[in-house]
């Protein structure tokens, strides 16, 4: 994955690179520090006893650390950065995003939406932050060389000792990283144990009380809190010796530059200037071997983050050919529905499916569909009424057999199969957060005649004369507010808003009562267009112009 | 009755003080490291000046490297004094988040299971677990760090003073000068940061519903609602999550500039003071040292401050709790053991209100059962029922009127006492993640594993232990053997009976078990049963066959009690005509 991670980040070179120059200009203006300060100490311990040019070096110093201020906190935080994360990760989860819908919907997920959302958030901003962090430690790596450099042209013993040090601390540190782990995990596992009992003995207050056990769940809570305590104890003061080594190494080069310039200082051939410049450069040099120590975990991280979205997106190649991003500027707006060519004759032929496990779930269908029909499909639980319902209006690829309109064969039912042409009600309906006017336009112009007409024919009116808000009533996510039956005829208005020359409905009377069962059952007729339908009422048997009953499965 | 709420004020240190003063010999330590490690730390650059002016005036190598080594093993001590300070902060933080979790429980054993039914169980667990967890950061993390940083601060005062007062009397405005920009800078950043949170799940949220209702959007041809909404609320994240960092940014950047502002001074002033005679080369130096120094304690100091409201929150909600009171108080008189084994019951124009402003869940019941009875009590949900059941265990006391066991009002008593008389079998069956023993006993070790396994064999799960891998000591739920819901209800059962209770209170099971569950509960219920006096709120049909009376609740009222076979001979009763309803569960 990480030639996947270099690719993604390659497609979008501009950002990359200024971030990476301003960067690098920023830490520039540290080794500009140090050098500054080494000059003004340098004119102060010649002995002349006079200013001589400080007020110039200290002057230089004002402005570079003003740039540097302006820099970092007026572009590169609150802007570039910002402006890159998020182009990447919405870049990421755009291209997933993509992917996922132009998956067959009638089709069983291949992960959970948990995983997926969790996919989405932590690991597309795994990558995001990655993008940022990468532009940042190159800069820090590059101006770690150029800070090596100087003091190497300054004094080579010292240089070469005072790296060689640094490295071996940064080790000693790295070294401590396992046992911090293990006992993170151990320390996570004891709040865990914690945990569970606390929320068993409050899930269970009557049954403790009765039992009169109170004080001895209180000690078995006890018991847990004290292995909690030592393992949390453990992990906090590993972490802080993890720490504590890494701000050490800072302290013991100072020492050791102290020790090997003590002779060369003592004869004046190492200045003050050049102790502060290598006390100046060393946490430079130090936080450098530390990022070297921690790239390839941070890439592996990333790179398994990619990975991740990459399952969801049917592989890599999606997520790193660049996409156009809309972060500034309104999305363009929907392409139009296709223009309506009204059906005489929805023919299916040999119409079969398998599921994704190999199992059967139809076989060699046969069904013709004509305008003001209306046609029942009944059957056995099982015996694949919504998988031929899915067939019919392109939900699922098609496995065996054909579909034809007005005659022609449909290639890609997929795509064809859509209002104006087609609307399909899933037997599980759902709404989207937003208001019902919203949930039944769908990103639709509004119409406001069109939303009454559906409104009226899928005999939402009373309904909406009992809320205070009407159309603009807010629906919670996924319809929470309303009951089943009414997010469903909600669906259903969504779909007859869009008048389609086919109607495929998946049980749309389930759980109503007679009376509105009936009602509905007339209006839908009353289109004058095709109707396919699951339903079980034998009223409904009766007064439909065909019946497809499948057998058992 | 309920207590009245009334907010108690927030008084964080006096409900600190009892959990941190048996530390007090830690805590003492804790400062001492504390303040050693600040000295330390400031004491290092002095070796540095002393280096560079025994340098400058050409002193002896060994010299030179005295001062070198000492201060490498100063800058080590005071890392060391850290470790220290961070195991002391971790122990104490610890050990007393410890104790008030353990009260915290103990609390909410006390208090009326009428405030813990209006509080759902993850709320109480969030305080119990989350809150206290959050104050262990707190006391382990947060606090340490504040005082060292601020220590450090004030550290690095003094040495200037030792140093130069001039320098000083200059460091005085640039610090005080960042305490007053931290309020105003970091003001707004956290909610700022909370909305950018906010954005992020909201985006995270539609895209999930877009997901799941794939079937729906491609049905209505509108898969590109999804994209555009993505994009959108992207582009919404994009613009509040500038704002929050534009915000964030302001006192890193406050003390940043401090620290420039510092240095530029401290070589400022070095420089003037050196070439005015008044401060060696080395003093010179060390103020940019000391300069250099600033800037960690500053930004630290502001990343603690956000963590503190947060924790603050916490630290509040856990006193709410605490400050919760419970109505029942023991009374000083004991439940004796009845004679024969079986209780008398009695209750006295009961009345009982959940709030004060509700209607009564219990209005002027008058009811006797002699002992040794067994009454069903029917009554559609809501009726009371499971309140009347309550009250005979001391979780409340009436609002008016008197419960009587053996002719005892219960209010002179201790609930202690009632409940060792009195069995419970709650409706919902709890399974602790825990040995079978453990289970049965309610982790009561006083109970030999003879007793144990009498009672597990009296309810008819004899074949069901003898099929564990560990027997009694097999750990149950999850991560262990998995319980179905009739074992549980069997256990539940064992737990009652192997306390020997003189009267039992049973809240039928509404669960669906199978005909051959049901058959094993009502075996092992009838063998519970066997010479007590019991109650049982009754759904099914069965159990009330086994009744010898019964008493009928509506909305509080009792509207009917007597004889279960006269009250079925009669056609007009009350039980009659809801036998012949089907109201009961076969």
């Amino acid at each position: 994955m990480t030639r996947h991670l270099l690719r993604l980040l390659a497609a979008r070179p501009g950002p990359q690179l200024l971030l990476d120059a301003c960067w690098t200009l920023l830490r520039t203006t540290l080794l500009l520090t140090g050098l500054l300060l080494q000059a003004a100490l340098d004119t102060l311990a010649n002995g002349s006893g006079d200013w001589g040019q400080i007020p110039l070096w200290a002057g230089l110093l004002a402005v570079n650390e003003a740039a540097r201020l302006a820099l970092w906190y007026g572009l590169v935080l609150p802007r570039l950065e910002p402006g890159y994360t998020y182009t990447v990760r919405a870049g990421l989860q755009d291209r997933v995003l993509d992917a996922l819908l132009a998956r067959p919907a009638g089709a069983a997920p291949r992960h959970p939406t948990g995983e997926v959302v969790s996919r989405l958030g932590g690991d597309a901003d795994e990558v995001g932050v990655f993008a940022i962090w990468s532009a940042s430690n190159v800069a820090r790596l590059l101006v770690a060389g150029a800070a090596v450099a100087v003091l190497w042209a300054t004094d080579v013993r010292a240089t070469l000792a005072l790296v060689a040090l640094i490295a071996l601390v940064t080790a000693v540190g790295r070294a401590l990283g396992g046992p911090v782990e293990r006992h993170r995990a151990a320390s996570r596992a004891a709040a865990g144990e914690v945990g569970t009992r606390v929320a068993e003995i409050v899930g269970g207050l009557a049954t403790v009380r009765a039992g009169r056990a109170e004080e001895r769940v209180v000690a078995r809570l006890a018991e847990a809190n004290a292995v909690r305590r030592r393992a949390a104890v453990r992990d906090e003061v590993l972490t802080s010796l993890q720490g504590a080594v890494l701000r050490a190494t800072t302290a013991l080069g100072t020492g050791a530059v102290l020790l090997l310039v003590a002779g060369q200082m003592r004869a004046g051939r190492f200045s003050l200037g050049d102790l502060a410049l290598f006390l100046a450069y060393l946490p430079f040099v130090t936080e450098a071997v530390h990022t070297l120590g921690t790239l390839p975990g941070r890439v592996r991280q990333a790179g398994v983050s990619l990975g991740r979205l990459a399952q969801l997106a049917d592989g890599p190649a999606r997520l790193v050919t660049p996409a156009p991003v809309h972060l500034r500027a309104e999305p363009p707006p929907s392409a139009p529905p296709p223009a309506r060519s009204p059906l005489e004759r929805l023919t299916a032929t040999g119409l079969g499916y398998r599921h994704a496990d190999g199992q059967r779930a139809l076989r060699g269908i046969d069904l013709e569909l004509t305008a003001g029909s209306a046609t029942v499909v009944t059957g056995p639980v099982g015996a694949g009424k919504s998988t031929l319902l899915r067939l019919v209006a392109g939900q699922l690829p098609p496995g065996e057999g054909e579909l034809w309109w007005n005659g022609q064969r449909i290639a890609r039912p997929q795509e064809f199969l859509v209002p104006p042409r087609c609307g399909y009600l899933p037997q599980e309906a759902r709404l989207f957060s937003g208001t019902l006017r919203e949930n039944i336009l769908l990103g639709r112009e509004p119409d406001e005649s069109a939303v009454r007409a559906a409104v009226r024919l899928a005999l939402l009116e009373d309904d909406l004369a009992r809320m205070p808000d009407g159309l603009e009533t807010v629906v919670g996510p996924r319809g929470q507010r309303l009951s089943g039956g009414q997010v469903r005829r909600v669906a259903l208005a969504r779909l007859l808003s869009r008048e389609p020359e086919l109607l495929v409905l998946d049980d749309p009377l389930a759980g109503l009562d007679i009376d509105t069962a009936r009602a509905l059952w007339t209006n839908l007729r009353a289109r004058r267009r095709a109707l396919l339908l699951v339903a079980h009422e034998p009223w409904v048997l009766r007064e439909a112009d065909a019946h497809a009953e499948l057998p058992r499965a | 009755m309920p207590p009245a709420v009334s907010p108690a004020p927030f008084r964080p240190l006096s409900l600190a003080l009892p959990y941190l003063a048996p530390h007090r010999g830690r805590l003492a330590l804790l400062g001492v490291a504390l303040v050693a490690s600040t000295a330390v730390a400031v004491a290092a650059p002095q070796l540095l000046r002393r280096f560079v002016d025994r340098a400058a005036e050409g002193a002896g190598t060994g010299t030179l490297l005295w001062a070198a080594a000492a201060f490498a093993g100063l800058a080590l001590l005071a890392e060391a004094l850290l470790v220290l300070g961070d195991a002391l902060a971790a122990r104490v933080a610890w050990s007393a988040t410890n104790a008030l979790r353990l009260d915290l429980v103990r609390h909410c054993l006390r208090l009326d299971l009428t405030f813990t039914q209006r509080h759902p169980p993850g709320a109480l667990v969030d305080r119990i677990d989350g809150d206290v967890g959050r104050l262990a950061n707190l006391f382990s993390r947060m606090v340490p760090l504040l005082i060292a940083n601020g220590l450090l601060l004030l550290g690095i005062g003094v040495a200037l003073l030792a140093t130069d007062w001039r320098v000083a009397l200059g460091y005085l405005p640039l610090v005080g000068g960042g305490v007053v920009l931290l309020r105003r800078l970091t003001r707004g950043a956290v909610p700022a940061a909370a909305a950018q949170r906010a954005a992020s799940a909201a985006l995270l949220g539609r895209v999930a519903e877009h997901v799941d209702g794939l079937p729906d959007l491609r049905g209505a041809g509108a898969n590109d609602v999804a994209r555009r909404a993505f994009w959108r609320d992207a582009a919404t994240l994009l613009a509040v999550a500038r704002h929050a960092i534009t915000l964030g940014v302001r006192w890193p950047a406050a003390a940043q500039g401090l620290a420039s502002a510092g240095l530029l001074l401290a070589l400022l002033a070095g420089a003037a003071l050196h070439l005015g005679g008044h401060l060696s080369l080395g003093g010179a130096y060390v103020l940019i040292a000391y300069a250099g120094m600033l800037q960690m304690p500053l930004l630290h100091i502001a990343h603690q401050a956000h963590d503190l409201q947060q924790a603050l929150g916490a630290w509040q909600r856990v006193g709410e709790l605490l400050a919760e009171r419970p109505s029942v108080v023991d009374g000083p008189g004991r439940l004796p053991r009845p004679a024969g084994g079986a209780l008398g019951v009695a209750l006295e124009e009961v009345t009982f209100r959940y709030a004060p402003d509700e209607k009564p869940a219990l209005d002027g019941v008058t009811l006797r059962l002699a002992p040794g009875r067994r009454l069903a009590l029917l009554g559609r949900t809501g009726s009371g029922k499971s309140t009347l059941a309550g009250l005979l265990f001391r979780f409340a006391d009436p609002t008016s009127g008197r419960v009587l066991l053996d002719g005892h009002d219960l209010r002179g008593l201790s609930g202690d006492s009632v409940r060792r008389q009195v069995g419970l079998v709650t409706q919902e069956v709890r399974i602790f993640h825990a040995t079978v023993r453990e289970n049965v006993s309610l982790f009561d070790t006083w109970l030999s594993d003879r007793q144990i396994e009498a009672a597990v064999r009296e309810v008819g799960l004899g074949d069901w232990l003898d099929a564990l891998p560990d027997g009694l000591s097999t750990r149950l739920g999850a991560g262990g053997r998995p319980v179905s819901e009739g074992e549980a209800q069997l256990l539940s059962l064992a737990r009652v009976l192997v306390t020997d209770p003189a009267l039992v209170v049973l809240d039928e099971p509404t669960s669906r078990l199978s005909p051959a569950g049901r058959r094993a509960l009502h075996t092992a219920t009838e063998r519970l049963l066997a010479g007590r006096t019991a109650v049982l709120v009754a759904h099914q049909l069965d159990t009330v066959r086994t009744a010898d009376e019964v008493a009928v609740l509506a909305d509080g009222r009792l509207v009917e009690h007597g004889p279960r076979a006269a009250l079925l001979e009669d056609p007009d009763s009350e039980f009659s005509r809801r036998l012949s309803a089907g109201e009961l569960g076969r």
